[in-house]
């Protein structure tokens, strides 16, 4: 996934860098900010709307946010080098309705967090943008889109199946994931398309 | 000429005397009795009383997360207290109990504790007193606390000078020994299962005086049991965060069911990951293009 003109373009990294994963490394960083910023039903239905956004700062382990940290950079790196802007778009029109789709899917859940919600859905954007792109790249979307499915269908038949958390209080959720696809694949196909220049 | 005879016998009577305080300076520490104090609570004696009740064969433990927990002091089965002292003091049942509490407070997947009142479990109640706690209270999983001090006090040669009264006050020659052994076992009530066990301990000698020894023994138990608590609870925390991996890396052993109201976490995981930067270092390596 090298840059449009073969450059390594760092630049490409700098506002998902400030605006996902600098404020999850200070929410980890930070002792008791989990409680104040993590989706939970009962704080949202009191109208503390912002934690549909926050909440995907919320991590449970430094190696969940790790992991999560490391796909969303690649993931929104990558997309940053072809369509400047485009990540940040997604996250924050996809973040809230991950949020209210994985607390609406799941009643029993009282809360949720974890970033890899936005990450699979920046997955199949890339996927739909490397396939848009043709040659060699469209091998490798249909290859990303491949593996989103494999994994969602496998956490799907057998939550857990890639991912513990060594606290058995947190349970590995796959509704967000699911939902962040979808709303990654619908971007992708819709509103992320490019506009057609005007002729002249 | 009259002779006295008091005279003649004097260095005799001296001789005497002096071999009879000899005699009784090697002999001191046989004729001072030595004293023994036993304190203690058995979590095997609560659950297993009597040789001839069957072991409970325990089945795999089901833990619906968050777990209730019950905190208890397991009741002493002890009748005879003639050379038993009182129990853990209260104030210090009352600490340790803040203690073990926190300890099971700090978890996440911890609901709620609740601290157990003596008089709801009786000797010898076994699993079937715990299975009324938890019909009464709610609990999942109970914190059986045990204790077992013993205390002892020996007299050295120095102890003559007790005779002297005087050295009974002046004179360290009474030898005390603490000695006390503490444990927190955690079951799982349904399934009779032990989840894990914590042990506290701790040893205390001196040296007093014979008018001294009973207060420092006093003052040696509550000692005992302040520093078996905090060796413990130390224990505790240990044992909490070794449990917490084994609940990851042993899945068979425990089963856990998560209760309405738990926390979803989504995490991409790191095979994901490992083949994302892959496919990177793939597609960088072959110089495609758009």
């Amino acid at each position: 996934m090298a840059a449009l003109d073969g450059k390594h373009d760092m630049s490409a990294l700098r506002w998902p860098t400030l605006f996902l994963v600098v404020p999850a490394a200070i929410t980890l960083a930070v002792a008791g900010a989990n409680a104040g910023l993590i989706a939970d039903r009962s704080a949202l239905s009191g109208g503390q709307l912002w934690r549909l956004w926050t909440g995907h700062w919320v991590h449970f382990s430094t190696t969940h946010f790790w992991w999560d940290v490391g796909a969303t950079l690649l993931l929104a790196g990558e997309l940053e080098r072809r369509r400047p802007g485009i990540s940040l778009r997604f996250a924050v029109i996809a973040a809230p309705l991950i949020s209210l789709g994985a607390l609406m899917v799941r009643p029993e859940m009282s809360a949720y967090g974890g970033l890899s919600g936005l990450a699979m859905g920046l997955a199949t954007l890339l996927s739909t943008e490397l396939v848009r792109a043709g040659d060699r790249d469209r091998a490798i979307g249909w290859l990303l889109g491949g593996l989103v499915m494999a994994k969602l269908g496998a956490e799907l038949a057998r939550p857990g199946i890639f991912v513990t958390f060594v606290d058995p209080a947190f349970r590995a959720e796959p509704a967000a994931h699911v939902i962040g696809a979808i709303l990654g694949l619908i971007h992708g196909k819709t509103v992320g398309r490019r506009r057609p220049m005007p002729a002249g | 000429m009259e002779t006295t005879p008091s005279r003649d016998y004097a260095p005799r009577i001296i001789a005497l005397a002096l071999i009879a305080v000899l005699l009784i300076t090697l002999s001191t520490g046989c004729m001072l009795p030595s004293r023994t104090q036993h304190r203690s609570s058995s979590v095997v004696e609560f659950l297993y009383p009597g040789g001839e009740q069957p072991f409970v064969d325990p089945t795999t433990p089901t833990l619906r997360l968050p777990l209730r927990v019950g905190i208890a002091f397991v009741p002493s089965a002890q009748r005879d207290f003639r050379h038993t002292a009182e129990a853990l003091p209260g104030t210090q049942r009352q600490e340790l109990l803040r203690q073990v509490s926190a300890q099971f407070a700090s978890l996440p997947f911890v609901a709620s504790i609740e601290e157990i009142p003596d008089i709801y479990l009786r000797t010898g109640g076994s699993f079937e007193n715990l299975d009324q706690v938890r019909s009464l209270l709610g609990v999942d999983v109970i914190a059986l606390i045990s204790h077992d001090q013993m205390q002892g006090r020996v007299e050295n040669e120095w102890s003559f000078a007790y005779w002297t009264i005087v050295g009974a006050y002046i004179v360290p020659a009474s030898k005390n020994e603490t000695h006390t052994l503490m444990e927190a076992v955690v079951y799982d009530i349904e399934s009779r299962s032990l989840l894990f066990r914590a042990p506290g301990a701790s040893v205390i000698k001196d040296h007093t005086t014979l008018v001294r020894s009973a207060p420092e023994l006093q003052e040696d138990s509550e000692e005992g049991f302040a520093q078996a608590s905090t060796d413990l609870t130390t224990n505790l925390a240990d044992q909490l965060e070794r449990f917490k991996v084994r609940l990851k890396e042993e899945p068979e052993a425990v089963v856990i069911q998560h209760r309405p109201g738990y926390t979803g976490g989504g995490s991409i995981g790191s095979g994901f990951v490992i083949i994302l930067a892959t496919l990177a270092g793939w597609r960088r390596w072959t110089g495609s293009t758009t």
